[in-house]
């Protein structure tokens, strides 16, 4: 599993291009962010997109590429920083040629300053990347058993994410068959808190054990097999449903349940 | 702890023999989404014999056995399978034989007692058995007669072995299906965090 990250300097939300969600697939992490909130990030991906488009690189946006771009130069693995800035002219085309010049670690950067973006390219370096040091994480699955037919839910549980990354109560409502109402009444929340942000902060520690729940995918067939599983009863479970108990305020123990099945715990 | 099981102070630790390699059967598509290979850890995490503040590892004595705990959550699924092993030196306490049992005054039924605090709360005897064992420093883990087997009407054993009790010469070390080690106790580095 990979991760990717598109970043831009301004301030408005934009569109993570097509180009990358149709070269990427589903066996990427993605996220979209700001570059001065890129910049603070932590967590640096294996491959990040600067887009800056025809914007002026001032010495702001000069300092917040250098800051990003630190952190991928400090971090251990494969990582690639595709900067685009088409038709960069005068002081901006000058200021990247001297990031890319004075670059501590200048296999780690793409630079594409002319014409229309080959993010193509990109991923092409970064996967010659990984194979060189053995990594396959961002190269295609190879089908080699019925486990293949599983792939779509690598990295997992992206569909129960928002675009910004954080778990979203409306796809877990529809994936586990019920209404924000229940989901609220089970995390002790009202209604409205849920429907208002449905991927706010203040839902994240309670909607983690029901993204641990929907990891039972990975050992079935799709969202209806899913539902069914969730509302059979289970002797392991005292005879019960996992549904049942997730009513009953217990599904930290159905997620540590869902754990053993995926590990082969002894039990 | 270990005042609650006094006799814990004089039964003798069972050697794990030479020739026993422990086992876990994981499904494969679950190790293509996961990394590090930390995840056969049970870590803040409830067992029958651990609470979720102990870090463990459970396996099974023998592949069969193993295979009983895979498919207890396998319901009739195509997967494909991958097996990890676990070497264990260390001495364990061997709740297979009887006068153990009898000296910590455990029932048969006690062993097989629903553990994952569902319809009961508060710790099971089990898991404050585990706690006593865990913190007694005379056991490295402990072996226990396996509920998966028993279901499908063979006797199978499985161990849990507690990082707490786990210090040197006593060691645990996994492998993968390739003989790769991916894993030791007491860490020789610290790659891997449990």
């Amino acid at each position: 599993m990979a991760d990717f990250l598109y970043t831009y300097p301004d301030h408005r939300q934009r569109q993570t291009p097509a180009q990358a969600m149709d070269l990427l697939g589903e066996d990427w992490r993605m996220r979209n962010l700001n570059l001065e909130r890129a910049a603070t990030e932590t967590d640096v991906p294996n491959l990040t997109w600067v887009e800056l488009n025809e914007e002026k690189v001032d010495e702001e946006l000069y300092v917040s590429l250098s800051t990003l771009a630190e952190r991928v130069w400090q971090s251990e693995g494969v990582h690639l920083l595709y900067v685009t800035a088409y038709n960069a002219r005068g002081g901006s085309r000058d200021r990247l040629l001297k990031f890319l010049r004075t670059a501590k670690r200048p296999e780690r950067v793409e630079l594409d300053l002319v014409g229309a973006r080959d993010f193509a390219v990109a991923v092409a370096r970064l996967n010659a990347m990984m194979s060189a040091v053995g990594s396959s994480a961002a190269l295609p699955a190879c089908p080699t058993s019925p486990d293949a037919t599983n792939r779509h839910l690598e990295p997992l549980n992206a569909d129960l994410r928002s675009e910004r990354g954080t778990l979203d109560a409306k796809p877990i409502c529809k994936l586990f068959g019920i209404t924000q109402a229940d989901l609220a009444a089970w995390v002790g929340m009202k209604k409205s808190t849920i429907s208002k942000t449905s991927d706010g902060k203040k839902l994240q520690e309670v909607l983690q054990p029901y993204e641990g729940v929907a990891r039972m995918r990975l050992l079935l067939k799709d969202a209806d097999a899913f539902r069914a599983w969730l509302r059979t009863e289970e002797p392991l479970l005292e005879g019960k449903s996992p549904l049942h108990w997730i009513k009953q305020g217990k599904v930290r123990e159905i997620a540590d349940y869902v754990d053993d099945a995926l590990t082969g715990q002894p039990s | 702890m270990t005042a609650s099981f006094p006799a814990l102070t004089s039964i003798e630790g069972a050697p794990v023999p030479q020739e026993v390699y422990h086992c876990r059967i994981v499904p494969t598509v679950v190790l293509k989404s996961r990394e590090p290979m930390d995840f056969l850890y049970t870590s803040g995490k409830a067992g029958r014999y651990n609470l979720s503040s102990m870090p463990c590892i459970y396996g099974a004595e023998d592949q069969a056995t193993a295979g009983a705990e895979s498919e207890r959550y396998r319901k009739g699924r195509t997967v494909s399978l991958t097996t990890y092993w676990i070497k264990v030196t260390g001495d364990l306490l061997d709740l297979g034989d009887a006068k153990v049992l009898k000296a910590l005054q455990f029932t048969p039924e006690e062993l097989y007692a629903p553990w994952r605090g569902l319809s009961t709360q508060g710790p099971t005897k089990t898991q404050l058995l585990g706690q006593a064992v865990a913190e007694s420093g005379r056991f490295c883990g402990i072996r226990f007669p396996a509920d998966a087997a028993k279901q499908r009407g063979f006797s199978g054993y499985n161990v849990v072995i507690f990082r707490e009790g786990v210090k040197a010469p006593w060691s645990v070390v996994v492998s993968n299906d390739q003989g790769e080690e991916v894993s030791r106790w007491p860490e020789l580095q610290t790659f891997f965090q449990f």
